[in-house]
């Protein structure tokens, strides 16, 4: 009997065999068996596609990927809705969905993949301007050139996105200094150091990459804003590009980062198949020669001991004590929400138009507003609400744009100001033709009235139809020069909304459209959130 | 030379088994520098196996063939390639420059060795000739298994003398006797490659794989033994060797890992494990008490570590925080309570003024609310707040809570296993992690894919006190009981047990010191009761908050 030896028959396991059962019963190298691991993730890991592909090949468990933001993903999976249709989770951190009960028990084995901490990115003539290239740089030394003005940056909303709540998280632990876990208490006592290092923040969103897409485009504006706050690796990524007319100098804050440490997590009660195929999976991302791969390709540091980290990245910074009740969690993210961040100024500008009053279009769109008022008490829920301090203008139009209403959130007692604001939306009539155009430079000009200019300002536009009143598109882009950092129009389809013009709309303004034609039009109000 | 031209033939027509080497053609067109040969990006299949003086186009001679079988010998070992994986570009620079990845523990020390050896980039560093590579792996696979490891491990011991256990020996490991059984003479019937070298891959392979059924003491039809164990015993319950063991004693071992205080909750009466194996003393009473079971077995235990690094020890010893007891350095758990207390940062020591870590002193431990490894810290801090004496009623239990709460929260988030805080220390280095506690059997054992990296930079030293993990099997049936039985006898099992880190109950290690003070884990209901009540630590009042 000859038998060819293929590689892959004379296995470690087969060395250490004592040789129990005649080989001819087995199959000389099982294959292993293809298994498709459906994973909700993170959409900074679209980067891992191609070593996810070569991964398929090696072990047959091809990753399914639906990318969702970090609080979006853990209600998923708080809620039970992730059970039965996803098998694992894979974000940048396991530690936000762990302050939840609910979403805690569903977690499984985790197995941390790679790392990459937040950092600040500075344009590096602002760098070098303040004396940082080089120098080891404080959050302290941070927080003051923010307040005196020296430089501005951009970073994403903490209640949507990991990059922000690691930042906040971050700033906050090392200005408290204590070397102690945030609490509540402590949070209170930093307070007025981190509005001033808020101050200086010029750009916001909900996604990382959505903000870094921004940033880019605003560099080559009149009005470049200094910094991006992201993941070491996004930024090393970005300066390898050629978007930037200048490349970006990383701060590693010497007195701590949080970072990401992407823990692929299977989920509680996956069976022994899944179980499995998530260990073969793990287990050859975790080789020494994969682990390298994700280190020269994406720029992550390597997970497992001895993996040299990619050239050129310094040693790992300190990492600071991350908070881990729910209770501190929530703390930080309220303060910032209603005390700490610049507070934004919002004009809705909504479609009151015949055909909103066709199935119930009015009715929806009352309750996505109202959604907003601080009745929705689903987790992403109660962090849309319109926080302390924030100014919603509501701007109703149908044949001309109607007179805009401004609502201040009271910052000490918010609740009578929202509830006030509802019953201004449970009056809206619908009537008349669609004058689109006129009713966004209407809002432009609301936001020009305004006394108080240090806000974030942005526009949301609502609408069913094609306009057909006033001034077109046309007339709108000799009106608006692109990039100038005039407020962004986020427009939300709805119905039969002109989608390319109302793409071209968010687009020329630095905004973003929202398709809410599927029905959630209250999903697309919470979404637009984040870039208020 | 690559595994396809290389055919095997076992005996059954003259009971000689042969080897033969085939494809004379193809090595000889190899062998030109043929400049196609250099583009190597485009070649599939082959490179793995061709010297890198080859690839390279200088000068080869037969040392490269020496290369070519020690890459054939490391696919046989480990059931890779040194370099590269299929269907993936060919890793041309790793192969030419990088050294390969290690072989598997599994392998016998002295093979791996030999196997190394061959793969030399130099043909000067390997063996060289066929006949001596030949000599040496048959001498590997007959060695006495017993020699010296690399002295990468250290217990720290006097700073002024080698450390009393500055290296271990390492186990022979199940292996090699066992291959070493399994030999039988062969000739191999080969060209110029010598007869002995291909007998090392009739070894590995022939009697593996073309044969097998002639031996078979243990076959029949394994029962399946069910057992729910902690985590960390996992990897050594489902290695390849263990499983065989029980195979051969006619039973098939299956293993679910869980958490100690998951593992309580899932074992209800008429459940259909055979066994559990949970990681401490107190955890295993309450599942005997739960279940009605009166016998237990210890085969094994861990004593809890704390790894750390030289310069932070260099730190702690100039703080007072380590302290030389019995000769051995040991981490004052009681300093550390007052350091927490005083709110005392890393770069407030003495001596650590360049240091920006801002945080307290603390050992970092996993989550106690997931993790035994942190009720095990539970165990040696609520033992130092209580007069050094193991809290045993619920007026201890009040008094010792406050400073638990405070040294558990002030580390924020914790990680729920301890492999990932094992990792963190690992990979992330003393800015992240100064000190870990750990289970001793971690840092030792070396199956893990988490090896300690041979930088000098990593040591241990014992908390003062510290506590044994006692690793207790609950029998719950006939099979699982034999399972314990096994686990605590045989003489195999405490073999690999001792490479994958543990201290089998009785055995000496003479490379693994005694902790100096070493505490008893309080009652399981005591120890449950204190993981319910930690929280964080209500900085105002002093107490934990609730």
């Amino acid at each position: 009997m000859i038998r060819r030896v293929l590689a892959g028959v004379a296995t470690a396991a087969l060395l250490t065999a004592c040789t129990s059962a005649p080989p001819e019963k087995k199959p000389p190298a099982p294959p292993a068996e293809k298994v498709t691991l459906r994973v909700l993730a993170g959409s900074e890991l679209a980067d891992l596609k191609p070593i996810l592909d070569a991964a398929a090949k090696a072990t047959g468990v091809t990753v399914k990927m639906d990318f969702t933001g970090s609080l979006e993903g853990a209600e998923t999976v708080a809620t039970g809705r992730a059970d039965g249709k996803y098998d694992a989770v894979w974000f940048s951190a396991n530690r936000y969905l762990e302050t939840i009960p609910e979403a805690k028990k569903r977690l499984g084995a985790a197995t941390r993949i790679m790392g990459s901490p937040v950092v600040l990115g500075l344009r590096a003539s602002t760098a070098e301007r303040l004396g940082w290239t080089g120098k080891p740089v404080t959050w302290k030394d941070i927080a003051a050139a923010a307040e005196a003005g020296r430089f501005t940056f951009a970073m994403t909303d903490p209640a949507d996105s990991n990059t922000g709540f690691s930042a906040l998280v971050a700033v906050a632990a090392a200005l408290d200094g204590s070397g102690r876990a945030l609490d509540a208490a402590a949070i209170n006592k930093v307070a007025a150091p981190l509005t001033g290092f808020f101050k200086a923040q010029k750009m916001t969103a909900g996604s990382s990459g959505w903000l870094t897409d921004a940033y880019v485009k605003r560099m080559s504006g009149p009005e470049p804003i200094d910094g991006l706050i992201n993941y070491e690796a996004s930024l090393i990524a970005l300066n390898n590009t050629n978007r930037l007319n200048e490349p970006l100098t990383l701060i590693y804050p010497s007195d701590g980062v949080v970072s990401a440490d992407y823990p692929l997590t299977v989920l509680a009660g996956a069976p022994a198949g899944i179980r499995d195929a998530h260990q073969r999976l793990t287990d050859y991302l975790r080789t020494e020669q994969v682990q390298k791969q994700i280190g020269t390709e994406t720029a992550r540091r390597p997970a497992v001991a001895g993996v040299p980290r990619p050239a050129g990245l310094p040693e790992s910074p300190v990492e600071l004590n991350f908070p881990e009740t729910r209770a501190s969690i929530d703390a930080l993210l309220s303060a910032y929400l209603d005390k700490l961040r610049r507070p934004s100024r919002t004009v809705y500008v909504l479609d009151l138009s015949g055909s909103m009053g066709k199935n119930g279009r009015i009715t929806q769109l009352k309750a996505a507003l109202t959604g907003l008022t601080g009745v929705n008490r689903t987790l992403t829920g109660s962090y849309c609400r319109f926080r302390s301090r924030e100014e919603v203008v509501i701007l109703p139009f149908s044949d001309k744009p109607g007179r805009p209403q401004t609502y201040t959130i009271d910052a000490r007692n918010p609740q009578p100001s929202r509830d006030r604001l509802r019953g201004e939306i449970e009056k809206l009539q619908v009537r008349g033709n669609t004058a689109v155009y006129d009713s966004v430079i209407a809002a432009y000009g609301a936001l020009d009235a305004a006394a108080d200019q240090d806000r974030f300002t942005s526009i949301v536009v609502m609408t069913d139809g094609e306009s057909n009143r006033g001034r077109d598109l046309a007339a709108f882009k000799r009106f608006i020069a692109p990039n100038d950092g005039a407020a962004a129009v986020f427009p939300i389809l709805f119905g039969e909304a002109q989608e390319a013009q109302m793409r071209e709309l968010g687009t020329l303004t630095g905004g973003e459209t929202w398709d809410a034609r599927g029905g959630d039009l209250t999903k697309a109000f919470c979404q637009i959130r984040g870039y208020q | 030379m690559k595994p396809s031209n290389i055919l095997l033939h076992d005996g059954v027509d003259d009971g000689v088994d042969h080897v033969y080497l085939t494809d004379w053609g193809i090595a000889q067109r190899v062998d030109t520098s043929d400049p196609a040969i250099t583009r190597v990006g485009q070649m599939v299949g082959t490179p793995p196996y061709i010297a890198p003086e080859r690839l390279l186009g200088t000068q080869a001679d037969h040392r490269a063939d020496i290369y070519s079988l020690a890459v054939v010998l490391y696919q046989a070992l480990s059931g890779r390639l040194p370099f590269g994986a299929e269907g993936q570009p060919f890793p041309l620079k790793a192969h030419l420059f990088d050294p390969p990845a290690p072989l598997p523990p599994t392998v016998p020390r002295a093979l791996r060795d030999v196997v190394m050896k061959g793969l030399a980039k130099e043909p000067d560093d390997r063996q060289q000739d066929a006949a001596s590579f030949g000599r040496a792996a048959y001498a590997a696979l007959n060695a006495e298994p017993k020699t010296p490891a690399r002295a990468r491990k250290p217990i720290m011991g006097d700073q002024d003398e080698p450390a009393p256990f500055p290296s271990r020996r390492r186990d022979p490991g199940p292996a090699g006797p066992a291959v070493a059984r399994t030999m039988k003479p062969l000739r191999a019937v080969v060209g110029t490659i010598g007869a002995a070298l291909l007998l090392v891959v009739a070894f590995v392979v022939v009697r593996n794989v073309v044969t097998g059924g002639d031996d078979a003491g243990c076959a029949g039809d394994p029962r399946a033994v069910r057992g729910i164990v902690g985590s960390e015993k996992e990897a050594y319950l489902r290695d390849a060797r263990v499983a065989e063991i029980f195979r051969c004693a006619g039973y098939d071992l299956r293993i679910d890992a869980r958490g100690s205080r998951e593992m309580i909750s899932s074992l209800r009466p008429g459940n259909d494990y055979d066994f559990a194996l949970p990681s401490s003393t107190p955890t295993a009473r309450t599942i005997m008490t739960t279940l009605k079971i009166d016998k237990s077995y210890r085969p094994f235990s861990s004593v809890m570590v704390v790894a750390t690094f030289t310069e932070t020890v260099d730190v702690l010893r100039a703080n007072g925080i380590a302290r030389r007891v019995n000769g051995t350095d040991t981490v004052s758990v009681a300093k550390l309570v007052e350091l927490g207390r005083k709110g005392t940062r890393w770069r407030d020591l003495k001596g650590n003024t360049g240091s920006p870590n801002g945080n307290v002193v603390l050992m970092r431990t996993t989550d106690p609310a997931d993790s035994n490894s942190a009720i095990m810290f539970v165990s040696i801090v609520s033992s130092v707040l209580n007069g050094d004496k193991p809290v045993a009623d619920d007026g201890a239990l009040a008094k010792v809570m406050p400073e638990l709460c405070r040294l558990i929260s002030y580390q924020g988030q914790k990680p729920s296993t301890s492999e990932v805080l094992f990792d963190e220390y690992l990979t992330d280095g003393p800015n992240r992690t100064p000190m870990a506690l750990i289970y001793e059997s971690q840092y030792y054992d070396e199956a893990s894919s988490s090896q300690v990296p041979e930088d000098g930079r990593h040591v241990l030293l014992f908390p003062n006190p510290t506590v044994y993990a006692w690793h207790t099997l609950v029998p719950i049936t006939e099979p699982g009981d034999a399972v314990g039985r096994m686990l605590r006898d045989d003489k195999e099992l405490q073999d690999i047990a001792v490479r994958y880190g543990f201290r089998p109950e009785g055995r000496s290690l003479p490379d693994r010191p005694a902790p100096p003070v070493v505490v008893e884990p309080p009652e399981y209901p005591l120890l449950e009761k204190m993981i319910d009540r930690l929280g964080p630590f209500d900085q105002q009042n002093g107490k934990c908050a609730q």
